[in-house]
């Protein structure tokens, strides 16, 4: 045979190897083929009408999507309802539930890789996939016997089932997101126990934390000046919408200066525990904001319709696609609309015809997280001198030992920390959230909340008649020697959680006189209140609360616009309206020609951090100068910096708004008293007059060398940055210009240019109870999880300008106007017709 | 019957094309290959319509599937993809189009030199 005649089939046969090289090495082959590749996944961005016939779907299920991009389900059962959600849900979301599942799971690494270890490893070490099986399990063997938990058993197996019905559905028209198509795997199948991992990822967003070893370490160093530094009551806050604002309770008080002295065999563990707590959270994406959140009901009688207005704006991480998924779910006994998580099928927030209620976060007790010291010997623990079987789980690869009080978290030698953490007790709140869903008023409302657990959350509630909140949840009581639950206690035997507060004793009000309520994550109880519930370092400042009143208080007539452009544009800080005034005084006489210009812009400024104020700039970067100024050297001075830079990390003020830095409640109310009082001991021996003349001077130094022509507005540097969900930087939205800080309901911490805000209001919603089809909401992100969707941000704009979108309302698909439908998914029954 | 080059690249496009559609379709790109390797062994007209036939018919065949699909939606689509793998979405899909091509070709290659051996035997 001829050399050439061979050269052709040849270069036929490397161009084969090339390409199979090429598949081998990269995902391109796979995720370029073009009937099973990405270019397929553009059919699910195609908005239209459809008829999707499923196996396991018992009834016929109407999907509207409104103009909006909001899914309305309309179902003869709730088992077709819930497999509904299920399908459409992971349709647009599946990624992030599934992302969601695993995170809650610990089994980061299946999907990411072994970088996810440590992360996985701390996870299962919290006890959260322990507990979401044992949640799971419970309902199983009492859904014979308790409503509630074979309420949730149907509907979980339902939502699990159409999820899963979704999974088989993208694979067999080679549509699977895109995630897994370039990561090269299948979705895994979804169970109720995910779901109750994600129960128990939200309980450790709100309630998980290492505030209790943080005030270990610092009471190590600082002793009792750690009671100045953080302080059992605050001394600035005026309103508790439980009550108790009366003396303080001596019995309380004594509790809290009786902090339980470590060895050094514990602090060093300490540490260990706040460098895992720092670098392998337990939550992996960065949900993690201070938990600011808005609540406020206003009674008929000072609304413009007669009927209450409720307000609610619950502040979380922003992300990408965002955490809430927007739904009215309608079947029978059922009709609701609101906010439900990924991987959960019940409204979180939200209303119906007869009741509308949100969530904040309480913040009490030390968020639920408690240390005890315990003694372990070989495979026991020793409780009153008697040694016990540790209890071994071995989960996802890992090894978790627990005693009487919970998961060792660490261990040297025969000492141990133990967590003893309120999301490790077998609970179902998910359960609680589907009775809500279809509450019909205060009585049953609250009935159902009397087996919430956690996360710790003020519920408010309002009806066409009458308005409540109530911070149910499992609050313990100790017993025993009963030193300070705000530190590490003593885990022999000697203190004890003895039960918890009684139902009829946690926070709680119905119709104030007042005619509102605020719970703002502000402590809901006074100094009063007979049961110890946590430290100032533990709530929020108050401010953003206090502002909150001040505006309703000198309101007497409140419509629901004027609530929309209170909660979406009104940039009023407290902290500022109370700060600068004392702060003009200590700038009084100084001839320093800077010192002079912010003196005057602040005397004419109306306290509003609007985005072209100058004086906001002003203010803030004072503030800022001032808090380091002031507690900077004295935690220098007493050591604590840097010894412990990389476990308590350094704080800065306004919640941490300085890069790389952490906040402090305690501390930014420690530096308003110390405005307000005129010293800044025991922190600084400094005059304020001095310390402020500094802090100025510093301020209007930066600002001045940043922008020479004076036009250091405040937009300049605060925005709002909504990062993609799974890091993905090109398909961030953001920075976007907009006004507020800490102290203002759109709260979040940060400044830009380098630590822009990553959080705030994230559904913010305005219910109507005269009529709830005229309410109000909107969340800063998009219905789908595809950056190349339409709907991926498309209500961020809206959430910047504080434009709320109408809450279409309507109760059968029938009823729907054709010029409020954007499109209609029809889901059958396999084998049935339409 | 003997054809003119015109109409065996034509009858070879069509072969490629129609055959390379199917293929396509079961989700197991290097199957399309065949498509240029049948159309070779079938029309038999040397290298250069065999090659020229098999890579156009490569490309009409993508072409054709991503008429099949909401193809307005596509270009955001390969955007956003490019945006992860760090490509951009116009290398990705010439890059598509090429390896579809690319393997008609290669099967034609094959198929036109066995038609070659099969004559001399």
């Amino acid at each position: 045979m001829k050399k050439r005649s061979v050269i052709a089939p040849i270069v036929g046969v490397m161009i084969i190897v090339l390409i199979l090289v090429m598949g081998s090495f990269t995902p391109l082959i796979s995720i370029l083929n073009p009937s099973t590749g990405v270019i397929q996944n553009s059919r699910d961005l195609v908005v239209g009408n459809s008829s999707i016939s499923l196996p396991g779907l018992t009834d016929k299920v109407v999907v509207v999507q409104d103009k909006y991009g909001v899914f309305h389900f309309y179902a003869p059962s709730t088992g077709a309802l819930y497999y509904a959600l299920g399908f459409i849900q992971a349709k647009e979301r599946l990624q992030e539930i599934e992302v969601f599942g695993l995170e809650g799971m610990g089994q980061m690494h299946t999907l990411f890789g072994n970088s996810y270890l440590n992360y996985d490893r701390f996870q299962t070490l919290t006890g959260a996939p322990v507990t979401a099986a044992k949640d799971w399990q419970s309902i199983l063997n009492n859904a014979s016997t308790n409503a509630t938990d074979l309420l949730t058993k149907n509907a979980m197996l339902s939502y699990a089932s159409g999820v899963n019905e979704y999974i088989n559905y993208s694979e067999a028209h080679h549509t699977i997101p895109l995630l897994f198509k370039l990561l090269g795997v299948n979705p895994y199948y979804w169970t109720p126990v995910y779901s109750y991992a994600v129960q128990e990822l939200m309980t450790q967003q709100l309630e998980f934390g290492d505030d209790g070893l943080q005030f270990a370490v610092l009471y190590n160093t600082l002793g009792n000046l750690t009671y100045n530094l953080l302080p059992t009551f605050s001394p600035v806050q005026n309103y508790y919408y439980g009550g108790y604002s009366g003396p303080v309770n001596q019995t309380v008080l004594k509790i809290s200066h009786n902090t339980f002295p470590i060895n050094s065999t514990v602090l060093s563990m300490a540490k260990n525990l706040l460098y895992q707590f720092r670098y392998d959270p337990p939550t992996y994406f960065n949900f993690s904001t201070s938990d600011h959140s808005n609540e406020i009901v206003v009674a008929g009688n000072r609304t413009t319709t007669g009927h209450p207005l409720l307000m609610g704006g619950p502040v979380l991480g922003f992300s990408l696609p965002a955490i809430w998924f927007q739904v009215q779910l309608v079947a029978p006994g059922v009709d609701v609309y609101g906010v439900v998580l990924p991987g959960a099928p019940s409204v979180i927030i939200g209303y119906n015809q007869n009741i509308s209620w949100t969530l904040t976060d309480t913040q009490a007790i030390s968020s639920g997280t408690f240390f005890f010291t315990q003694q372990i010997v070989g495979d026991s623990y020793i409780w009153n001198g008697t040694a016990y079987p540790l209890h071994t789980y071995r989960v996802n690869g890992f090894v978790v030992n627990w005693t009487n009080l919970g998961p060792i978290m660490e261990q040297n030698g025969s000492t141990a920390i133990v967590m003893d953490w309120v999301g490790n007790i077998v609970s179902n709140e998910i359960g609680v959230a589907l009775q809500l869903n279809s509450a019909k008023n205060w009585t049953q409302f609250r009935n159902y909340l009397s087996s919430w657990v956690a996360p710790y959350q003020n519920f408010a509630f309002a009806n066409s008649t009458l308005i409540a909140d109530i911070s149910p949840s499992y609050y313990p009581i100790f017993g025993g020697t009963l030193y300070n639950p705000a530190s590490i206690m003593p885990g022999n035997g000697t203190e004890f959680i003895s039960g918890s507060i009684p139902y009829d004793r946690v926070p709680q009000a119905v119709n104030p006189s007042s005619g509102f309520i605020v719970s703002s994550n502000q402590r809901q109880v006074g100094p009063g209140y007979p049961y110890w519930y946590g430290i100032t370092e533990s709530f929020s400042s108050e401010y953003r609360a206090q502002m909150e009143v001040n505006y309703l208080s000198n309101h007497s007539t409140i419509s629901e616009n004027s609530l929309i452009n209170f909660q979406g544009t009104n940039y009023t800080d407290y902290q500022a309206q109370v700060a600068v005034p004392h702060i003009l005084s200590y700038l009084q006489g100084s001839t320093n020609v800077s010192v002079e210009r912010a003196y005057s812009l602040l005397k004419g400024w109306n306290y509003n951090m609007t985005a072209d104020s100058l004086a906001a700039s002003v203010w803030f970067f004072t503030y800022m100068n001032l808090f380091n100024n002031t507690f900077i050297p004295f935690l220098e001075q007493h050591g604590v910096l840097p010894q412990y830079n990389s476990t308590l990390g350094t704080q800065s003020g306004m919640g941490g708004s300085f890069p790389n830095t952490s906040g402090s409640a305690s501390m930014d109310i420690d530096m308003l008293n110390a405005i307000i009082t005129g010293t800044a001991a025991p922190f600084s021996n400094a005059s304020m007059k001095t310390l402020t003349i500094e802090s100025v001077t510093q301020a209007m130094s930066f600002l001045e060398e940043r922008y020479p022509s004076g036009n250091y507005t405040w937009g300049k540097f605060y925005g709002f940055l909504f990062p993609n969900l799974f890091g993905l930087s090109e398909f961030n939205v953001g920075p976007i210009s907009k006004g507020g800080d800490f102290n203002t309901p759109n709260d979040a911490s940060g400044v830009g240019p380098n630590n822009y805000p990553t959080g705030g209001q994230s559904w913010e919603m305005v219910v109507n109870m005269s009529n709830v089809s005229r309410s109000y909401g909107v969340y800063p992100g998009g219905e789908s999880e595809n950056p190349a969707s339409p709907l991926y941000s498309n209500y961020v704009n809206d959430w910047i300008n504080g434009t709320y979108l109408p809450l279409l309302f309507y109760q059968s698909s029938s009823s729907f106007p054709q010029n409020d439908t954007m499109d209609v998914t029809v889901l059958t029954p396999e084998g049935g017709s339409l | 019957m003997k054809i003119n080059s015109s109409v065996g690249f034509v009858v070879s496009l069509v072969i490629v094309v129609a055959l390379g559609l199917a293929l396509l379709y079961t989700g197991i790109w290097y199957l399309v290959l065949f498509s240029g390797l049948v159309a070779a062994l079938v029309v038999r007209k040397g290298y250069l319509i065999s090659t020229l036939s098999g890579f156009l018919g490569g490309l009409v065949a993508i072409l054709v599937v991503f008429l099949s699909l909401p193809y307005s939606h596509i270009g955001a689509l390969m955007s956003e993809v490019g945006a992860i793998a760090g490509i951009s979405s116009f290398v990705l899909i010439a890059l598509m189009f090429l390896i579809n091509g690319g393997l008609c070709v290669s099967g034609a290659l094959i198929g036109t030199f066995i038609t070659g051996v099969i004559r001399k035997n």
